[in-house]
């Protein structure tokens, strides 16, 4: 059975890409650019891997985290989700790992490692 | 002048306001003797010193000395109350003499006090009028004492002057040298009774004939000569002289008040002249209104900041300044560099997302195996999308004071200077020589890259300063590792006009500058950067073919 992902980006042309690249190596792919569809999209399927940017244009990716926290334990987020930021500075980074989340720059450093990560 | 003159006239005819300093049981009996002449205010300040004869009153700011005496005391308040017009200390001792100004003493006899009292209503008459000195024989020929007299003259010398003046009771103002003025005080300074001279011996200079009495006075910035004469060659009685004498006690203080008031106005005309001149805005204030100002600028429109000093009693002196005039170029130049830091944060996220997503989505096209020139095209489009953003990422931590040392490659940052410099230096042929093809060692990469790239600019402007064609002048960057002083040298050589001697000691100054557009703080910067890192930095003529040579010394 194929990994069932769903892609939290803004950006429409990183999200497409990484919608692409995703369902070449087989995986199943949603995506949305709204944080509001994304909460709602969480609750309602089972996702098994979350990729969320922080900055979106209606909340922020760690509200959305917050929302999930109704349905995933703690644990289950901190496998489940994992963030990417353009915006590196130490306060966020730190959040983000307070979640126990993997967190990824943007512009990825090195592409096929990232992908691998998505997909484990 | 004129106004405060009157109304301050008008209060003492009503009465004196004042209040009494002294022990409690002594200020209890002296209360009601005032109360005839005065108001009292309540309580004082104990701001002097209160002698054991005396009994202080203080009137606004201005002090008077009164006996303890009662009958005295009554007879001083409403002399006080008389001379209180003109703000003048004034101090009445036990034997009734009065000191004025400090400067002589009369006697005031009691039976002389209603004459005394008179002469003063005259004097204020002419003198709280607009004084004018040309006016002012004519004044005192008209005072009931001088009845008799037919002639006067002044002679005054602005101390400082090459001249002195002298007017007569005609209204005519001449100009006599100072020799003659000085030889005329001396002697009636030095005459023995100190007030005339009884036998004239007539000079042009002095229009009197006959006897006269004469009488020096010696003002702050005036010497002043007063001559009355009946021109006739009897000598002047006893009664007379005394009575002179006691006028010219008076006079003094009339005098130096209105001189005193002639000249403020003289300097405020000048103040005037050259306020009209001035490019600023400037205003006169005098009580909260204004009295004059050059009209330069709106003043309910402007931005301004102002300043304010007390010249004389109250009147204030406003200067507006316009804000971006008091800012420097240097501070200005600073805010920018400021500006442009936060600006470089907001493009770097704003623009790093999406040149990540057209890199992403080129790179996903290309992976289509389209046919070669597109793929070229594509692959062209995620390589440049990728340059634009480490070039903005770049610029930023160029901004970013990270005070955070890492362990890196120093050839890297070289290469990354000469990206962020690549505008500048496109035209120019560059070289870098290694010997080895890393440079490992624990620095500031963004002041690193800052020095680097200072040094860059600075060669590639001196060359395009000194030549049009620049593609035949080089910079070359050369790096060596010397293991026996644990430094790695980064020389950065340009093919430039150098540096002229007379400039070579004061490069690292701040605020030194050959650039029309330069701050003169590049180099200074760098030194300082450099000599946080630990490093050495040094600019000097090549010693072998032309240009200059900046060297790098950073610590391994």
């Amino acid at each position: 059975m194929s990994i069932k992902i769903l892609i939290v980006e803004d950006e429409l042309l990183i999200q497409k890409s990484l919608k692409k690249i995703l369902e070449k190596k087989g995986a199943q792919v949603t995506a949305t650019a709204q944080g509001k569809d994304a909460i709602e999209l969480i609750l309602n399927e089972n996702f098994d891997k979350i990729i969320c940017d922080l900055m979106l244009q209606d909340i922020t990716g760690f509200d959305v985290i917050e929302e999930s926290r109704k349905k995933y334990s703690v644990q289950q987020i901190s496998s489940k989700f994992i963030i990417m930021t353009a915006y590196g500075s130490s306060q966020v980074l730190e959040k983000a790992l307070s979640y126990g989340c993997r967190v990824f720059n943007k512009p990825f450093e090195d592409m096929d490692a990232t992908i691998k990560a998505f997909l484990e | 002048m004129e106004n405060q003159s009157n109304s301050r006239t008008k209060t003492t005819q009503d009465k004196l306001r004042i209040s009494l300093l002294g022990d409690s049981t002594l200020i209890a009996s002296y209360r009601e003797l005032a109360q005839e002449y005065a108001i009292i205010d309540e309580c004082a300040p104990h701001k002097f010193i209160l002698e054991k004869e005396h009994v202080f009153c203080v009137e606004t700011d201005y002090k008077f000395k009164l006996p303890l005496n009662p009958k005295n005391f009554s007879n001083s308040l409403l002399l006080l109350k008389r001379l209180s017009p003109f703000n003048k200390k004034m101090l009445i001792d036990k034997n009734e003499k009065i000191f004025l100004n400090k400067w002589k003493k009369s006697s005031l006899p009691n039976d002389k006090a209603s004459q005394f009292f008179s002469l003063f209503d005259e004097l204020m008459e002419v003198f709280h009028k607009r004084f004018k000195i040309e006016n002012l024989p004519l004044s005192i020929l008209s005072l009931s004492h001088f009845k008799s007299y037919n002639s006067c003259q002044i002679l005054l010398h602005e101390k400082g002057n090459i001249s002195a003046e002298s007017y007569d009771e005609k209204g005519i103002k001449k100009i006599i040298d100072i020799k003659i003025f000085q030889k005329n005080y001396n002697q009636i300074r030095k005459s023995k009774n100190k007030l005339f001279s009884q036998i004239p011996s007539p000079k042009d200079e002095l229009e009197v004939v006959g006897s006269f009495l004469a009488s020096d006075f010696e003002f702050q910035s005036y010497s002043m000569l007063l001559i009355v004469s009946r021109n006739e060659f009897l000598r002047p009685t006893i009664s007379e002289i005394d009575s002179f004498e006691f006028i010219c006690v008076f006079l003094r203080y009339f005098f130096s008040e209105s001189l005193r008031r002639e000249r403020l106005e003289k300097r405020f005309d000048n103040i005037k002249n050259l306020i009209s001149v001035w490019d600023e805005k400037i205003q006169i204030i005098k009580n909260n209104e204004n009295i004059f100002d050059n009209s330069l600028l709106n003043s309910t429109q402007e931005k301004h900041e102002y300043t304010a000093y007390n010249l004389h009693e109250n009147i204030q002196l406003r200067l507006y300044k316009r804000h971006e005039d008091m800012l420097s170029p240097d501070l200005q130049h600073y805010q920018r560099i400021v500006l442009l830091g936060d600006l470089l944060n907001t493009l770097q996220h704003e623009l790093s997302n999406p040149l990540f997503g057209l890199k992403l989505s080129a790179e996903i096209l290309a992976d289509d195996k389209p046919c070669g020139e597109l793929k070229e095209t594509l692959i062209d489009i995620s390589q440049h999308s990728e340059r634009c953003q480490s070039i903005i990422k770049n610029f930023s931590n160029l901004y970013h004071d990270k005070k955070t040392f890492s362990y890196c490659d120093l050839i890297r940052l070289v290469k990354e200077s000469m990206v962020l410099a690549k505008s500048e230096i496109k035209d120019i042929q560059k070289e870098l020589i290694v010997e080895d093809n890393e440079y490992w060692a624990t620095t500031n990469p963004t002041w690193f890259t800052q020095i680097v790239f200072n040094a860059l600019l600075n060669a590639s402007q001196a060359i395009k300063n000194a030549t049009l064609n620049s593609r035949n002048e080089k910079i070359t960057i050369h790096l060596t590792k010397n293991h026996l002083s644990k430094t790695i040298k980064i020389i950065i050589e340009d093919t430039g006009p150098g540096i002229s001697e007379q400039n070579l000691n004061m490069l690292f100054s701040p605020f030194f500058t050959t650039k029309k557009e330069g701050t003169g703080l590049g180099l200074s910067i760098c030194q300082n950067l450099a000599h946080k890192l630990d490093a050495k930095v040094s600019l000097n003529n090549n010693t072998i073919g032309k240009g200059a040579v900046f060297i790098f010394e950073h610590p391994l």
